[in-house]
């Protein structure tokens, strides 16, 4: 049984780990291939800050806050095993504020600690008049991807570094199945009009005094419109631009100065913080997620491709959520073809 | 009297947040700082600088409550402007937690600090060894930053520093009117204090830069407490103990407890090793005392025995020095008036 998964960021990597850990015991023959033609530190997940954290509102969907909350918990989990330091992986609290009431988010329950800001903690955010601090984690890409890359080359999986133009070409080479984790290029292998591309810019800087994640809403403007500031172990990242159908990744010297100027306003003593990098990035925005089971058949080609993209601005929030969900998706796809050759055929 | 001349001996936390004070209240007075050490050699420097008060069984609540609340107001606005990252200043949050709840669960302080509650199951779930916790967040005075912006802004109002050892306050009768005695640890040979004694605490200073929060054991002796470079781990309370060396099995025996607490402090690298002796005392000396030879009279203002808190009450107890310098200034103006009668 061959499964392709196609796409090296945090939704692909970990959807074969997860599938790895479960189904390799019971299914001898599998052989799990990656392809993709960027890798770490070149994917769209090594330039997140790595911040757990859902968009405000789930928009009902119940589905994308439970895959969260198995992400959280299966992330807190781990934050005691040596691995923690390696992969990444560490506590961070800090503040989310608004210039009105605002309801509280799906969320509250799943990070640590989850209260309103108190009038005094107020003060330091002039402009400001209501917010919310939590514990919540940090799961650095540039050290995470790395490290499921190891986890997965320990076990034995083949890395194909590669651009893959159609399912089909994967399918002719023989492979069963397809995973499909290729984020904001989703569309190059089949068109699809919900998923746009969210660009966003960051500055890195070095500010180690901040210890704390601090993240400004504009409720009228929506989501990264509005400053932040997510402090990580080597260094700090300024950001605050989301523009919906921008696919230019190129920095936007406009944008750096939105971003810096928001941020120094937020943080007066970023003015003195050294700025070491700056990165731009597009979020692979989708109404909601894509994840469901496809069977493609062209001719006399035919394959099951799994679909996992379109994760916006919340990748690594919800990517262990959906990697079980792909991995059951898997199952089931393992199920279905166990049926068909246990069934007796019929001799004619 | 003429701009007077005020000697502040000792330039830790204490003396140089006195100078700065004695500045502030008296402009007109000439103030000089003498010290045999200057930051990185102070006690201070040793200290995380965690704004987290220490109980002073000699002085009432009130008293305590009121030097720690002028402290934070102070830092807190420091920590707020475009100086913060040059004064060492920054907010950090944690928890503070308890093998056993203690008989108080609220300290006289926790409407001080920000955000102080209690810890939820969820939270206590990462320390299993213990039953109850606080979290609040407060804030952290880096050293040297913090010493060395305190001795900047003091330049920069024309206080000059000196290195020398002072070996006994009266030979300062001759050059200056009136001496503030910031001496720490010091005090104990300087004026013979045999109240005050020193509370040796070793700590680690290791590169651990993915550790944001602190973490605390309310017995005071095990915390983890992130710095803007390094992360302090300590520590040890030995009583009258006055070795500066380091030990090295307290060294495996802080990072083993330490550990404990958190566990991803196994990867931290770099570690350095650092003594201080808390100049421990069942209340802070702060009052005036007139040394007196020959006719001749030197007033004192005593400003030292702040124990394992004196970052946490620095500011309140300069402010109530330099009244104190006040006082004497006022008490030096009327007999020179008298004595011109």
């Amino acid at each position: 049984m061959r499964v392709a998964v196609i796409g090296a960021g945090v939704i692909g990597l970990s959807s074969t780990l997860c599938i790895h850990e479960q189904f390799q015991g019971l299914v001898p023959s599998l052989e799990l291939e990656l392809y993709a033609d960027r890798f770490t530190p070149h994917t769209t997940s090594d330039g997140a800050a790595g911040l757990w954290q859902p968009y405000l509102s789930d928009g009902g969907n119940l589905q994308e806050t439970l895959w969260n909350k198995e992400t959280f918990d299966y992330l807190l989990g781990h934050l005691h095993s040596p691995a923690a330091k390696e992969m990444g992986l560490f506590l961070l609290s800090g503040y989310n504020l608004f210039t009105e009431p605002v309801p509280d988010p799906s969320w509250k329950n799943i990070v640590l600690g989850f209260r309103n800001l108190t009038a005094k903690e107020l003060e330091l955010f002039p402009g400001y008049s209501y917010g919310w601090f939590n514990t919540a984690l940090m799961l650095e890409g540039r050290n995470y991807l790395p490290w499921l890359t190891n986890r997965l080359t320990q076990r034995g999986v083949k890395f194909f570094h590669r651009k893959v133009e159609s399912f089909q070409e994967l399918f002719s080479q023989g492979v069963d199945v397809v995973i499909n984790c290729t984020g904001m290029r989703s569309g190059e292998l089949q068109p699809d009009p919900e998923l746009q591309p969210g660009r966003g810019q960051v500055i890195k800087v070095l500010a180690p005094w901040v210890k704390h994640f601090i993240i400004t809403h504009n409720m009228k403007s929506g989501i990264y419109k509005s400053p932040y500031v997510i402090p990580g172990s080597e260094f700090t990242v300024l950001g605050g631009i989301y523009q919906h159908g921008n696919w230019s990744e190129e920095n936007s010297a406009q944008d750096h100065r939105t971003v810096w100027e928001s941020c120094c306003r937020l943080l007066p003593a970023l003015q003195t913080a050294k700025i070491v990098g700056e990165w731009t990035g597009l979020r692979p925005a989708r109404s909601q997620v894509r994840l469901e089971r496809e069977s493609i058949r062209q001719g006399n080609l035919q394959g099951e491709v799994i679909h996992n993209y379109g994760h916006g601005g919340f990748g690594i929030t919800i990517h262990w959520g959906c990697a079980m969900a792909a991995a059951r998706l898997f199952g089931s796809i393992l199920q279905e073809k166990r049926k068909v050759t246990s069934s007796p055929q019929p001799r004619l | 009297m003429a701009a007077p001349k005020v000697a502040v001996v000792g330039a830790g936390v204490i003396g140089l947040s006195t100078a700065l004070c004695i500045v502030e209240t008296c402009p007109s007075s000439s103030v000089t700082v003498l010290s045999a050490q200057f930051s990185p050699n102070t006690t201070s420097d040793v200290a995380a600088g965690m704004l987290i008060p220490h109980t002073y069984p000699g002085t009432p609540i009130h008293v305590q409550k009121q030097w720690f609340k002028e402290t934070f107001t102070y830092l807190f606005a420091i920590s707020n402007s475009a100086e913060a990252s040059e004064a060492g200043i920054h907010l950090v949050s944690g928890w503070q937690v308890f093998k056993s709840t203690p008989k108080e669960e609220l300290p006289f302080w926790s409407d001080v600090v920000l955000g102080f509650r209690p810890m939820s199951k969820a939270e206590l779930q990462k320390f299993p060894q213990h039953q109850f916790g606080q979290a609040f967040t407060t804030l952290k005075c880096d050293c040297p930053p913090y010493l060395l912006w305190l001795e900047k802004r003091l330049k920069a109002t024309g206080v000059q520093m000196h290195n020398r050892k002072v070996a006994d306050l009266w030979e300062l009768h001759r050059e200056y009117d009136i001496v503030v005695n910031c001496t720490g640890i010091g005090a104990h040979q300087l004026v013979g204090d045999k109240k005050l004694f020193p509370v040796r605490g070793q700590v680690l200073q290791v590169h651990a830069p993915w550790v944001k929060n602190f973490i605390r054991d309310g017995d005071g002796l095990t915390y983890i407490y992130p710095g803007i470079h390094r992360v302090t781990l300590g520590g040890t309370r030995e009583k009258e103990s006055w070795s500066l060396s380091p030990d090295p099995s307290t060294t495996k025996d802080i990072f083993d407890r330490c550990c404990s607490l958190e566990a991803s402090l196994q990867e931290a690298q770099d570690i350095k090793v650092k003594v201080g002796l808390r100049p421990s005392r069942q209340c802070v000396r702060l009052q005036r005392e007139v040394l007196s030879q020959g006719g001749v009279k030197l007033p004192v203002v005593h400003n030292y025995g702040h124990g394992a808190g004196g970052f946490s009450v620095h500011r309140g107890t300069a402010k109530e020095a330099a009244r104190l310098v006040v006082e004497c200034i006022a008490a030096l103006q009327g007999s020179s008036s008298r004595a011109k009668l």
